[in-house]
């Protein structure tokens, strides 16, 4: 096993490597990708339930439940998400300053 | 291919299987009569199966999955049997086969074995059907959590 | 972070085998149903041994680069399960060549298989709704 020696160029290499704008991504990107994300889960499984009610022989029981679980789960984390950031925004809120 | 389809499948193949039984039970049932509606004695019935196929299938030359037809139902052509009863009301009164009497062209071994073989074929059918029933309510539980 | 239910290779896996064996019910239905048939030959569906092939045969058709040896990745597009007609002679006079007993045992196998792979899918669904829940 190959040990580096600590040394200072280790924290100025990490501090360049924030620094990249690429790597920067805001909460409000991760929320909205994943609310992009569950929508487009909610359509499928809409359209998987029109079909499947509509008597399309092509979707199969299994694949229906499968998507409005999927499509369900989707929901719940986005939600989770939102609470999580909710809590960390109030909890910032509440620092004495 | 969905779950649903298989009922199709199976209930097609009860079908068949059940006319085939009664075809066979009215072979049975006759398997004396010398005089019909027709005048001669009674014919043997069977039924004619085919693969069940729709227009659309035949026209896209799909392997069809959609169980199984009866195309018609035929009487058996085979000669009758002749046998010796000079007593009875329907012998032949003259000719080279005096005294013979015409019976349905029915054999008894033969119609049981084909009712052995409907009745296993009827219940195989029916464990399938049994089979795709518990399939499709195990795949509802996906959502159950 | 969304990508567990579009890209997870277990969530396609199981969703493409459930699939398959729904295929397979299809195919064993016909064969029982037309067990008396004159000149019928039986069909079956292909998949399972096609994907397995693929993932371990060096000279197979289908060899997709792959970061680690144990992803299964693009094959499952590609490997769709795949009715075929069993042309083998018969064994009666009928040209029939639908054995009965074979067909229920192989009923039997897929009905299990199938409920394996519902039940599975329906656990890892109630794992990842733990985990998002928290325990809750």
């Amino acid at each position: 096993m190959n040990l580096s020696p600590v040394d200072g160029n280790y924290s100025n290499r990490l501090l360049l490597k924030n620094e990249n704008p690429k790597n920067n991504v805001s909460f409000g990107d991760l929320l909205s990708k994943a609310l992009k994300k569950t929508n487009e889960l909610q359509l499928e499984a809409d359209e998987k339930a029109r079909a499947f009610s509509l008597g399309d022989p092509n979707v199969d029981i299994a694949d229906l439940m499968v998507s409005m679980e999927k499509a369900g789960l989707a929901l719940s984390l986005t939600i989770e998400i939102r609470n999580k950031l909710l809590e960390s925004y109030q909890e910032i809120m509440r620092m004495q300053v | 291919m969905s779950l649903f389809n298989t009922f199709k499948i199976s209930a097609s193949g009860l079908a068949a299987e059940r006319l085939r039984m009664d075809l066979i039970a009215d072979n049975i049932a006759n398997a004396e009569t010398t005089r019909t509606a027709q005048g001669g004695p009674y014919r043997r019935k069977l039924a004619i199966f085919t693969p069940y196929r729709s227009f659309e299938n035949v026209l896209r030359g799909e392997l069809s999955l959609q169980g199984v037809k009866v195309e018609k139902i035929v009487e058996d052509k085979s000669p009758f049997k002749l046998v010796y009863d000079p007593d009875h009301p329907d012998a032949i009164p003259t000719g080279p086969q005096q005294g013979y009497v015409q019976m349905p062209n029915v054999n008894i071994v033969e119609e049981m074995v084909d009712m052995i073989s409907a009745t296993r074929a009827y219940e195989a059918n029916v464990t399938a059907l049994n089979a795709a029933k518990s399939m499709a309510l195990k795949a509802l539980e996906i959502g159950r959590g | 972070m969304m990508k567990i239910f579009q890209e997870d290779p277990t969530f396609r896996l199981l969703n493409n085998s459930l699939k398959a064996a729904s295929l397979r019910h299809n195919a064993i239905s016909n064969n029982i149903a037309n067990v008396n048939t004159p000149n019928y030959k039986r069909l079956l569906v292909s998949f399972e041994d096609q994907l397995r092939n693929c993932l371990m045969n060096e000279k197979s058709p289908v060899k997709l680069r792959r970061t680690h040896p144990r992803h299964i990745g693009s094959e499952m597009e590609i490997i769709q399960p795949q009715v075929i007609q069993d042309n083998s002679t018969s064994l009666r006079t009928d040209g029939n060549n639908v054995d009965i007993d074979m067909e229920v045992a192989l009923l039997n196998e897929n009905t299990m298989r199938y409920n394996t792979l519902a039940q599975t899918m329906s656990k890892k669904m109630s794992l990842l709704n733990s985990v998002i829940k928290g325990g809750r």
